[in-house]
């Protein structure tokens, strides 16, 4: 007890792992998958969640041990394989499970400025599998499938993690847009006959909304960190998204408006940093890009 | 780090995200359930009038890849943003519009006996469809998930449709047992849109046709 170190309670590194932002949210999406994984009829999707993570361990590992790094557990690959095996139907097989979660990780080594990647892994490798493979998305892992009182553990988890990565303008801009454009298609009727307003604004598709906000366009490397700049990602991010509801509908719509957020991101990094933009290259520059003195992470969320 | 935002300004703004939610919710309540009980016209090829929206809608993707706003089932399956709906190539969607024979002979049972619009109409289709007793299984596939069920028959007519497994997006009671009800009560497998769930009333159609062309005599 003479080291004042002693003198605090002692920490095990899984208590200082939780108490990070990538540990908090590994910690709830695990807690969400587990979660949504009681309904019977997705008790397969832990094997896909499980499928997932191996292919990210490895893959990262990979990566880490080319890259000649001490670290090669890499949470950020786990959070995104979490994340593609809670939006990927259980029913779909393994190879494709393996290999969304591939193209997702290898989008986050490769289209990147500086150490941070453009575009959200997840998103990225879910709007490939959704192209190249047609996969289902259930997006089980936003309790999207069981009883609707469910939602507000959704919710809890997502407002914790926002408020650990310190994102409320980001996510309440893009709610808040979302659902506005949504009432304001209601009113003018417009929308599809089979993807109407009055869906968006229901279970499944409103988990898929929250789950998206809360776990997916929060992803520090790949969202502004000002708040003025949180405020426009969201609000772009949501009237892309809503403009493809209302034209397209679909499964995609959600994730390429938070591909273009992304890259609109890019956009005003570009603008606003030349000298970074004159010594970064996209595909595997090791120029570090300073994004923003107020960036929280250190590597990569997802 | 930010100065982080104000929690007292975290509630207002969360409110008031709430309450542009609640609005929307109502607002479109009327026609979520208008629609409900009543037949979207997905498809040109539908009669507004008959029960068995579903089952044309899907009719028609199977005839012709038209666009997703006419029939969602014919919308692409292999991605870009229109696969909501999309039915995939699975060997059951195949086989459950190969015969439009069979389609016909429904539709015309159907068109002959049924009451228009009204889900509690008494059927006599059953009269001019013959089933061999026994139970018939059906799959339903789309990229949305899929639905197994088995249909029982006895003396002829559709007395049970359980369904057997569920892996689609929407949860199960948002047709069970509403849809199977009507299976039964109108003793075919065209039956009405559940608004908000297409996706899952086209699979769930299309697996009753399956086991239905399986229990034909």
């Amino acid at each position: 007890m003479n080291n004042p170190q002693a003198t605090r309670p002692p920490q095990s590194p899984l208590e200082r792992f939780l108490k990070t932002p990538k540990g908090a949210v590994m910690a709830v999406l695990v807690g969400l998958t587990l979660v949504g994984a009681l309904r019977p009829q997705d008790h397969l999707g832990l094997l896909n969640a499980a499928v997932a993570v191996a292919t990210g361990l490895v893959i990262d590992g990979g990566v880490a041990l080319l890259q000649r790094r001490r670290k090669l557990f890499s949470d950020g690959g786990v959070i995104t394989a979490l994340i593609v095996a809670d939006v990927l139907s259980h029913m779909t097989p393994l190879y494709v499970v393996m290999a969304t979660t591939a193209v997702a990780l290898l989008s986050k080594h490769t289209l990147k400025v500086g150490r941070k990647p453009i575009f959200n892994p997840a998103a990225f490798g879910l709007l490939f599998a959704l192209v190249v493979f047609g996969t289902g998305q259930s997006w089980w892992g936003s309790l999207a499938l069981l009883p609707i009182w469910l939602t507000l553990l959704l919710l809890a988890a997502g407002l914790l993690i926002t408020s650990r990565v310190n994102k409320f303008p980001q996510v309440i801009a893009f709610l808040g847009t979302y659902f506005a454009l949504l009432l304001a298609m209601a009113f003018l009727h417009l929308g599809l006959p089979s993807d109407t307003p009055g869906d968006a604004l229901r279970a499944p598709f409103v988990n898929s909304a929250l789950y998206l906000a809360f776990f997916m366009l929060t992803d520090p490397p790949t969202s502004p960190a000002p708040y003025r700049q949180q405020i426009l990602f969201g609000v772009i991010a949501a009237s892309v998204g809503t403009m493809i509801f209302a034209t397209s509908g679909g499964l995609a719509y959600l994730l390429i408006g938070l591909l273009v957020g992304n890259a609109w991101r890019l956009s005003l990094r570009w603008m606003t940093n030349v000298p970074a933009r004159s010594a970064s290259s996209l595909l595997g520059s090791a120029t570090t890009v300073i994004d923003a003195k107020n960036d929280i992470s250190d590597e990569n969320l997802a | 780090m930010p100065v982080k935002m104000g929690k007292r300004l975290v509630a207002v703004c969360s409110v008031a995200v709430a309450t542009i939610y609640s609005a929307g919710y109502i607002y479109t309540l009327p026609s979520v359930q208008a629609q409900s009980s009543a037949v979207p016209p997905l498809s040109p090829t539908n009669n507004n009038t008959t029960p068995g929206a579903a089952a044309a809608a899907h009719s028609a993707s199977a005839s012709a890849n038209s666009g997703q706003g006419a029939s969602p089932s014919a919308s692409s399956a292999s991605g870009s943003s229109s696969g909501k709906h999309g039915t995939s190539s699975s060997t059951s969607a195949k086989s459950g519009h190969s015969s439009s024979g069979a389609s016909a002979n429904h539709s015309s049972a159907n068109g002959a006996s049924t009451p228009s619009g009204k889900s509690s109409s008494k059927p006599a289709s059953a009269t001019a469809v013959k089933y061999k007793d026994g139970t018939y299984t059906g799959v339903g596939t789309n990229p949305y998930g899929s639905i197994a069920l088995s249909v029982v028959i006895k003396h002829g007519k559709i007395v049970s449709v359980p369904i057997t497994q569920w892996t689609m997006h929407y949860p199960q009671y948002v047709i069970d047992p509403q849809l199977p009800k009507e299976v039964i009560s109108m003793q075919t497998w065209r039956i009405y849109i559940v608004s908000g769930a297409t996706a899952s009333t086209y699979n769930f159609a299309q697996a009753v046709y399956q086991a239905l062309q399986k229990a034909k005599a």
